[in-house]
This record gives C-alpha cells, sequence and structure tokens, in this order.
C-alpha cells in the first residue's frame, strides 16, 4: 500500500507540475486519491470484524478511517467538479490552457 | 444552557444563507436578512466572550456524546476575540458591499456565499475536532473560490484558478496530517489527540506530523515559503471580498497554527516553535519589502498583510510551557494576539478607504493619482490615521502588539527578532508614507466628473467606522491587554483546555507529560480572573518585575520599538 500511495503521490506532483490546465486538473485528482488510500493504510486495514456495536461480536473494527475517506471524497468531488468549470471559463476568457501564458493576466488583452 | 448558544455562530449564518437561496431577486430583502444575522451573531458572539471571561471555557458536545467520541465545539477566550473582529469586520464589510459590489453579483447569491463563509470562519474557530476543522476550511475554501471569481473577469478566473490549485495540494496535506495523527493516537479530538500525543515515545514521529500540519495552514495563512498566491488573488477581488476574506481567512490559518503548536505540537525541544520565528521573521521581511516595490494600492496593502502574518508568528514562537520562561510567553503571545485582534480591524479599513478612493478615480494605480486630500480631506486623513494605525503609532492599537512582541523578544534574549519587529515597523510606515505621497499630496487631482452627492456617507463610513474600532481599542487599551493577557494566560494553560473537554484525569496525565518540572505539584493553576491581572504579585506585575531585573542587567530599560 505504501508503495502504492508513493507512486500516486510521485506521479500525481509530476502532473501538478505541468504547465497544461488538464494536466493540472488530473494531478489534481490523482493526489487526492492518494491521500485517501494514505488515510486507509494508516488507520490500520483490519477485516473479519463488524464495524456495529450493536451486532454481538469478539471485535469490532474502526469505522471512522472509512467516514473520513467518504467525506474527503465527497469534498474532492465537489472541488473537482468546481476545478474543471473554473478551468472552462478560463479557457473561455483567456483562449489558451497553458499556465505559462497566463503568468500575469494584466499584461495579457 | 449558555453551552448549547456555541452552535449559534455557525449555524445561524449558515441557515440564512439557505433561506436566502430561493430569493435571489429580491435584493432587499437580502441586504436586510444577511444584515440581521451578522449583526445578532456580532452581539452573541460579544455575551459568549464575556460568559467565557466569567466562567471559563464553554464546551458544546452534539448529541451530548461523551468527549471524545462526538463532535465536539469548545472555545475559550482567544477564539472568541478573533470572532468578534470576524462579526465586526464581516458586517462592516457587508455594508460596504452593500454600495459597491453591484447588481449583478447581488443576484448571484453574493449574500449567501458571504454568510456561509462567515458561518464556517466561526465554525472553524470553535471546533474541537481536528476533522470537523478540516470540513470548515474545505468549506472556507469552496466559497471563496467562487467568492474570488464571481464577476468572472479574466484576472479573477486565472488567480483563482492558481489559488484553487495551491489549495487542493495543502488540502492533501491537511489529510496526510490527519492520517498521521489517526495512526498515532487514534483520534481526532484536539483535546483526546493532545493528551496521546503527550505519550508517544518517538517523538519524531510527532515533529513531523506537526511539520505538515505548519505546511498546510502556513498556505491558508500565507506564511512566507507559501504566500505567492496571497496578493494577486485578493488584488483580483471586489475590494469589499479582498477586505474581508483577505483579512479574516488568513486569520483561520493563523489561529489554527496558534491552536496546534499550544496544545498538540509541544515536543522536539523547542524545535517546531523556533522554526516558526525564523519563518516569522523571514515573513515580515519579505511581506514589507513585497509592499515596497508595489505601485497597485490593493496589491500593496495585500503584500502587508503577509508581513502582518510574520508579527502573529512571531508571538507564537515565543510559547513555552517552561515555569522559568512564563512570564516572557505570556508577554509575546499576547502580543501575537492583540496584533491578530489589531490587524482585524485595521487592515480591512485600509482596504475598504483603498475601494473608497477608486470610487473616485476609477483605477488602484498609484502612479495615476495624486493630491487627493484637496478634494476629498476627509478620505485623506482617515487614511493618514489607519495607516499610523497599521504602522503601530502609539494611540492606535497596533502599538500595544509591538509593544509587547519587542519586548518579549528583548526579555528572551532573541535580540535579532526583536530588532526585525522594530526594523519592519520602519518599512511599513516607509510604504504608508509612500502611498500617502503618490495618492493624497501633490498638486490637486483633477476629477473626471464631480463627486457623487454622499460619497462619504456611502463609500467611507465603513473604512472610517473601522479605523474607529482601531482607535478605540488604541485608547480603551487596558481592557484589550486584560483581554488578550487571559487569552494568552490560556494558551500557556493548555491543561485547562483538557480538562475542560475530557476531565481532570485526563489532564493531568497530559499536564504530567508536558510540563516535567510541575508534576506533583498542582499541575492546574487557577484561570485568571478579571482584575487578576494587574493585581500585586498577578502575571503582569511578575512580567514586569523580572523585566526590571534583566534591564538592568543590559544596562538599562530594553528599547521600546514604534
Amino acid at each position: 500500500m505504501a508503495l502504492v500511495v508513493g507512486v500516486m503521490f510521485g506521479v500525481s506532483i509530476h502532473l501538478l507540475q505541468q504547465r497544461s490546465v488538464l494536466r493540472l486538473a488530473l494531478g489534481s485528482m490523482l493526489i487526492s486519491h492518494a491521500v485517501h488510500l494514505i488515510l486507509l493504510t494508516m488507520a490500520g486495514l483490519k477485516r473479519g470484524a463488524p464495524p456495529f456495536l450493536s451486532v454481538p461480536a469478539e471485535s469490532y473494527t474502526d469505522p471512522v478511517p472509512h467516514a473520513l475517506i467518504l467525506t474527503a471524497i465527497v469534498i474532492g468531488f465537489g472541488v473537482t467538479a468546481f476545478l474543471l468549470v473554473l478551468a472552462y471559463r478560463m479557457y473561455q476568457e483567456s483562449g489558451s490552457d497553458d499556465m505559462d501564458s497566463l503568468r500575469d493576466p494584466d499584461r495579457l488583452v | 444552557m449558555t453551552d448549547q448558544l456555541l452552535i449559534l455562530p455557525a449555524l445561524v449564518p449558515i441557515a440564512t444563507a439557505f433561506v436566502l437561496i430561493p430569493f435571489r431577486r429580491a435584493r432587499m430583502f437580502q441586504r436586510t436578512m444577511a444584515f440581521l444575522a451578522m449583526a445578532s451573531m456580532l452581539v452573541l458572539v460579544v455575551y459568549l466572550a464575556v460568559w467565557v471571561r466569567r466562567h471559563g471555557m464553554l464546551v458544546y458536545r452534539a448529541g451530548d456524546w461523551p468527549a471524545p467520541f462526538g463532535i465536539i465545539l469548545s472555545v475559550d477566550l482567544f477564539p472568541l476575540l478573533l470572532m468578534i473582529m470576524t462579526m465586526v469586520t464581516g458586517t462592516v464589510c457587508l455594508i460596504f458591499a452593500f454600495r459597491t459590489i453591484g447588481e449583478e453579483k447581488e443576484r448571484f447569491f453574493f449574500y449567501p456565499l458571504y454568510l456561509i463563509i462567515t458561518g464556517s470562519i466561526n465554525g472553524a474557530f470553535m471546533t474541537g475536532d481536528l476533522f470537523n476543522l478540516f470540513v470548515f476550511f474545505e468549506l472556507i475554501l469552496m466559497t471563496s473560490y467562487v467568492l474570488l471569481s464571481i464577476g468572472s473577469t479574466r484576472a479573477q478566473l486565472v488567480e483563482t484558478f492558481k489559488f484553487l490549485m495551491l489549495n487542493t495540494v495543502s488540502t492533501a496535506f491537511f489529510l496526510v496530517g490527519v492520517a498521521l495523527v489517526y495512526a498515532l493516537t487514534g483520534s481526532l479530538n484536539m483535546a483526546d489527540i493532545a493528551v496521546k500525543m503527550s505519550q508517544v515515545e518517538d517523538t519524531r514521529m510527532v515533529v513531523l506530523t506537526g511539520l505538515v500540519f505548519l505546511f498546510t495552514f502556513g498556505v491558508k495563512a500565507a506564511i512566507v515559503p507559501l504566500y505567492f498566491w496571497l496578493p494577486r488573488t485578493y488584488a483580483a477581488a471586489p475590494t469589499a471580498i479582498t477586505a474581508y476574506l483577505g483579512e479574516v481567512g488568513t486569520k483561520v490559518g493563523v489561529y489554527a497554527l496558534y491552536r496546534v503548536f499550544t496544545l498538540i505540537f509541544l515536543h522536539g525541544d523547542g524545535f517546531p516553535h523556533r522554526l516558526i520565528m525564523g519563518i516569522a521573521l523571514v515573513t515580515m521581511v519579505v511581506g514589507v519589502l513585497g509592499a515596497i516595490a508595489q505601485m497597485d494600492f490593493k496589491r500593496l496593502l495585500a503584500f502587508h498583510i503577509i508581513s502582518q502574518i510574520g508579527y502573529m508568528l512571531l508571538g507564537l514562537s515565543f510559547f513555552s510551557l517552561d515555569p522559568a520562561l512564563y512570564g516572557v510567553a505570556l508577554v509575546g503571545l499576547a502580543g501575537g494576539i492583540i496584533h491578530i485582534v489589531h490587524h482585524m480591524a485595521a487592515k480591512p479599513a485600509l482596504f475598504l478607504l483603498a475601494g473608497a478612493t477608486e470610487q473616485v478615480t476609477g483605477t488602484t494605480d498609484l502612479g495615476k493619482m495624486h493630491g487627493l486630500i484637496h478634494v476629498l480631506p476627509a478620505l485623506g486623513f482617515t487614511f493618514l490615521v489607519g495607516g499610523l494605525s497599521l504602522t503601530g503609532v502609539p494611540p492606535t492599537s497596533g502599538f500595544f502588539s509591538k509593544f509587547f512582541l519587542v519586548q518579549a523578544g528583548f526579555r528572551s534574549g532573541h535580540f535579532v527578532a526583536a530588532a526585525t519587529a522594530v526594523g519592519v515597523s520602519l518599512l511599513t510606515l516607509f510604504s504608508m508614507i509612500k502611498i500617502f505621497r503618490y495618492i493624497y499630496w501633490g498638486k490637486p487631482y483633477q476629477l473626471q466628473r464631480p463627486v457623487e452627492r454622499g460619497y462619504y456617507r456611502k463609500y467611507l463610513l465603513p473604512g472610517l467606522a473601522l479605523v474607529a474600532v482601531g482607535l478605540v481599542m488604541g485608547f480603551g487599551a487596558q481592557y484589550l491587554i486584560d483581554m488578550t493577557h487571559t487569552a494568552a494566560d490560556g494558551l500557556l494553560h493548555p491543561e485547562r483546555y483538557v480538562e475542560a473537554v475530557l476531565g481532570e484525569e485526563a489532564a493531568a496525565r497530559y499536564s504530567q507529560a508536558v510540563r516535567p518540572v510541575t508534576a506533583g505539584q498542582g499541575p492546574l493553576g487557577a484561570p485568571l480572573a478579571s482584575g487578576d491581572l494587574l493585581a500585586p504579585g498577578g502575571p503582569l506585575a511578575l512580567a514586569a518585575e523580572g523585566m526590571r531585573g534583566e534591564a538592568n542587567g543590559l544596562g538599562g530599560r530594553a528599547p521600546v520599538g514604534p
């Protein structure tokens, strides 16, 4: 798991350093997934026990990490949706998806 | 009963926002409701602050679940002071927005967004749960993306996009930090984390986790290596939004740093705090130099935010639980807190005055303005007072924060820090003089069209109100100093926070771990009662005594900067 997370972080940071807006968006999605995996790994993966105290069992798994990941996924989804719309509007306004040419918007026009 | 009120400062604005969403065309209704929500919450947080000052911490347990399991809101005096300033600034900026924001933006859910961001800022100040803090941060960020890009000019879209990308990364690291904390402690409740962290053997892991949080809150607070987004993002947005978000939004990051580095991450022999001091000094210098170089009114002021963040972090860096350093830490932290409180009124005031100036001249370029004081004397003189307040000239509240910070610097032997704080003040003054000279002095300005009737009432009044708040805090400094020292005393006794949330047993365990020196001799000092502060033998008296002794050693009273 640690290896997978490492690779995902590496790829997403590579993508985040690109100039193209689309790659930036992909990078941000990938980094959030890498983080969800970290949350899962760090909490310790346990299987075969119920997460509800109402179910009689000898041991229980910890439901909190899953709740965290679920919340983080929902928030990440919202941010990604907004990011894509914003990127599209930005492309409409400036006619470019190259971050280099968007460096100082005052000097455009 | 009072603890039940604690949910309201987060709930009421957000609930009002949802009520307003269907009525996007009813502008007067939206304005009235937004104003009522802000003003009533202002009254409420003042009441809560007075209550907490008398009776100690308030803890609200959602659904009455006991602390480490349920979600809690917990406030001591420090967050309440910040919330008061948030509501004051928020209300004033809202009034300024009535006049300036424009009908189209008003229809485009400006007021609901404004209320949601206010509610989530209050929530972030109040929450006692790390993951809740994350959720409130995300709420603040999402709404600020929309508020910053509302109006969709090219500059706004591009800058918001950069802001969003940077925050995606910082959010990712926030979650990494949460994951590390959860792996180390198995808890998300801040007090519980603090207790369990204090028992962790491998302190390197804890320090590393602390640094992850320093990074992620640092992006929000715009400390130096992470500040690039701030000046441009905020210079592109409409003035009312810049004044509110630029000021209050960054303070949430600063507050989070104060909270976690006085409660949870106390390990590593003070390394994190020394690192924070280094960052604070660099932030001050870089921010003010950036400000001096700017020729755009709003960008210049935005760079000042960065430099002032440095002062706030400098206050945090004096934190220490060593009883021998209590006096220094108290004075330093109080200085930092006064600076936050002062700055939350002073900086938005200047932004609003910049907005008022822009209304007349139609530009924010310093080079294109001159001699406005001949046309609008009241505007010029208000700006003069506001600028001096930001610089820290005595009758204003800015003086007291720098006074205490420099004092703490000299008394703890951090002469470089104290000297930098003084030097940066001078440079701040220089940049204020630059603005004043370019915009208000010089040959009289030729107006394109006559000044609108009721100009002062419409545009100057909000800025003037905030400048007046700064002056009132300066002249009523006794009260301000009392409140902030009590808040700082609370931060210096994190056991009280733990005790209020988890009970005495956990607090004793925590105290034993973080204060090896005082262990066994009644770790919980009594909270400061009103009036104790200046009593003989009280903290300030002790601090003053210590200072006199040390000052004699230095051959005279320690010099005090502007």
